[in-house]
């Protein structure tokens, strides 16, 4: 197949001319535009040009700093296209960095991708004239992860504790926020899918929507800047798609490196007790002020934490085979199953009166309890 | 139509999850104790295809209409509803034995009860187990609840469930404990009070003793608490106080003797 016809591809074959390695993100510190260094110049800096021209309404009279992915740029490279750019275009280079590839799973792994089929499309290329090759580069986190992500509403305070409760019951039981209107309980009082109440399509209830993903990416909009390519065959496809499923859990589950081992952003946390039936399903940490009673399930992608009595089944690190070192904390431990990833303990079902607050972790194949010491319980990770 | 005289009226729903735990007999029994204290009451069956409250209260041979009838139409309220044998305050209102519990609809059996406001001080609405459409339907009406429990593991983890549903409609339930055993309770062999509110945290009504009486009371059709030898049945009678609102607080139970309170009031 020519390089450059897609099929399914929206847009003609001069659309994606000239269009490269690249993507934009927007930052804390500003507009980042990635480019893959294995990529030959000769075809980077017209593609580069090309994709800023395409957006100079935006992008013009701002900065960007190019981040080179996997190696370091052609000498010279970053000179003479910044000019280029600052007088064509009035776009700014404010800087140029390397970045590991394997730091941003989102650009690594096409980047190898890249070198198979560049090879092919080099000597296309100068047959076709069409320059390099797209590699589909969308923002697998946001969307190919295999478990939908919930949505949370935006209010991060609550004048009252009604308030609280009313909006804990909007993101638990997807209720509307009225109490008599709600006569059924869509996902909290049952297990995830039973008795979805119909009247309460608004809210979506407990797992209809999509999280905001916690890395650096945040607050980037990054449908705007995405290019988007194809592999032209099957084998392409399939190990395109082996390495997104690959970077997807790498992100869902934490690489050693996750800053939510240590500081999890996305902690949801749960203010009332669970009650027998309902269920908490989260990609990150979970915080229960209250108890968890027996027929309670907590999944939860990170940590969990119960201030109070943990007497259901608590699932930590519960996308990571080997639970990427989670703990689950309660106060009162007296669960009727621990699971931290794919280890699973019984409780004992003995008389359990220990009164001290217990973190429960893995420990090679066993799940092992001890009391809790707020010195040690962050070190083991 | 009669005038009658009323205040608000409060329409409670009696269930549990677990089936076999006292529904039925508490339904009966306080719908009396109600009675006895001049509040006219009505005591419904919810439990559509194995009705029992008829049964309990002594009036299976006077039924005509039943609650279906009335949800469907096809009876006035006033034709549906039994008067009791031995109280002129308290009315039965049957359910059907011949259908199940998907014929009616959760706003069909709302606007039935809906009929009965301007008649009675109290509709108690016995469930049936479980917390499908059966329990659906009884609690379409319902302006509060009473959970009842047994001090055993299962029934509590299902009342616990019923909890979190009855919270999900709005509901804040109220608890009655039946059949706790204070000697079972004092050696160890069953849970407390105590335990029992520590797992569910609800507003307890009423705990009430295991009774032999109450099973005989149920075989004969005579609501326990005309049996004023039954500690069962003065139980009953004081949660129909507690609700009606008087404050009278729950005994502990196991301090029957006189020793007993004696001990524990001088800290031996």
């Amino acid at each position: 197949m020519q390089s450059g016809e897609l099929p399914g591809e929206e847009g003609s074959a001069d659309e994606l001319r000239g269009v490269g390695i690249i993507t934009a993100r927007g930052t804390s510190e500003g507009l980042v535009i990635r480019l893959d260094s294995r990529v030959v110049a000769d075809e980077l800096e017209p593609a580069l040009l090309d994709f800023i021209s395409s957006r100079r309404g935006f992008l013009s009279g701002n900065d960007v700093t190019l981040e080179w992915i996997g190696g370091e740029p052609v000498d010279g490279f970053v000179s003479r296209v910044s000019e280029r750019i600052l007088q064509e275009y009035g776009v700014t280079v404010r800087g140029s960095r390397r970045r590991e590839a394997d730091a941003k799973p989102g650009v690594a792994a096409p980047a190898k991708q890249v070198d198979v089929r560049l090879g092919r499309s080099s000597s296309e290329r100068s047959e076709s004239g069409i320059s390099a090759r797209v590699v589909q580069k969308r923002n697998l986190s946001s969307s190919t992860t295999s478990k939908p992500l919930e949505l949370r509403p935006g209010r991060s305070s609550d004048s009252r504790p009604e308030d609280g409760r009313e909006r804990l019951k909007q993101r638990i039981r997807g209720a509307p926020s009225t109490r008599r209107s709600a006569d059924e309980d869509s996902i909290f009082g049952d297990a995830i899918g039973e008795e979805a109440d119909d009247k309460n399509s608004a809210s979506g209830g407990l797992f209809g929507g999509f999280d905001a993903i916690s890395s650096d990416d945040r607050g980037a909009d990054d449908s705007v800047f995405e290019e988007r390519g194809a592999g032209d065959d099957s084998e392409g496809r399939d190990e395109l798609a082996k390495s997104r499923a690959l970077r997807a859990s790498r992100e869902a589950l934490g690489a050693a490196r996750d800053p939510s081992l240590w500081d999890d952003a996305d902690t949801r946390a749960i203010v009332g007790t669970l009650r027998s039936g309902q269920r908490v399903e989260s990609e990150h940490s979970v915080l229960v002020l209250g108890d968890v009673n027996s027929g309670a399930e907590i999944s939860a992608g990170g940590d969990i934490i119960v201030l109070g009595s943990l007497r259901g089944v608590a699932h930590a690190g519960a996308y990571d085979e080997t639970g990427g070192g989670r703990i689950i904390l309660a106060l009162d431990l007296q669960p009727t199953q621990l699971r931290i990833g794919s280890t699973i303990s019984r409780g004992n079902s003995g008389s359990h009166k220990v009164l001290t607050p217990e973190v429960a972790r893995v420990e090679g194949n066993l799940i092992v309890v001890e009391p809790y010491q707020a010195r040690t319980v962050g070190r083991r990770r | 139509m009669t005038v009658t005289k009323k205040t608000e009226c409060e329409v409670i729903v009696i269930t549990s999850g677990k089936g076999g735990v006292g529904k039925t007999t508490t339904t009966a029994s306080l719908g009396a104790a109600l009675a006895l204290k001049g509040k006219r009451t009505l005591v419904v069956d919810a439990d559509i295809g194995l009705r029992n409250l008829d049964v309990i209260m002594g009036l299976e041979n006077r039924i005509v209409f039943n609650l279906v009838d009335v949800a469907k139409g096809a009876c006035k309220s006033s034709q549906a509803i039994i008067k009791s044998k031995r109280s002129n305050n308290l009315y039965l209102l049957p359910a059907s034995q011949t259908d199940d519990k998907d014929v009616v609809s959760e706003e069909e059996i709302r606007l039935a009860i809906d009929q009965f406001r301007r008649e009675f001080h109290f509709v108690l609405i016995d469930s049936p187990a479980g917390i499908e459409q059966g329990f659906r339907n009884a609690c379409a009406a319902a302006d509060s609840a009473i959970i009842v429990a047994t001090p055993e593991v299962a029934s509590i983890r299902d009342a616990d469930r019923v909890v979190g549903l009855l919270a999900a409609k709005g509901i804040e339930p109220r608890l009655i404990i039946n059949r706790l055993d204070a000697e079972m309770v004092r050696r160890g062999d069953m849970l407390s009070v105590e335990d029992v509110q520590d797992i569910l945290g609800i507003e307890l009504v009423g705990v009430i003793e295991r009774d032999e009486a109450v099973i005989i009371a149920a075989n004969t059709g005579e609501p326990v608490v005309y049996n004023h030898k039954s500690r069962a049945g003065e139980a009953f009678s004081r949660i129909a106080s507690r609700v009606c609102g008087e404050p009278i607080p729950i005994p502990r139970i196991g301090e029957t003797s006189l020793w007993g309170r004696l001990s524990r009031r001088l800290g031996i």
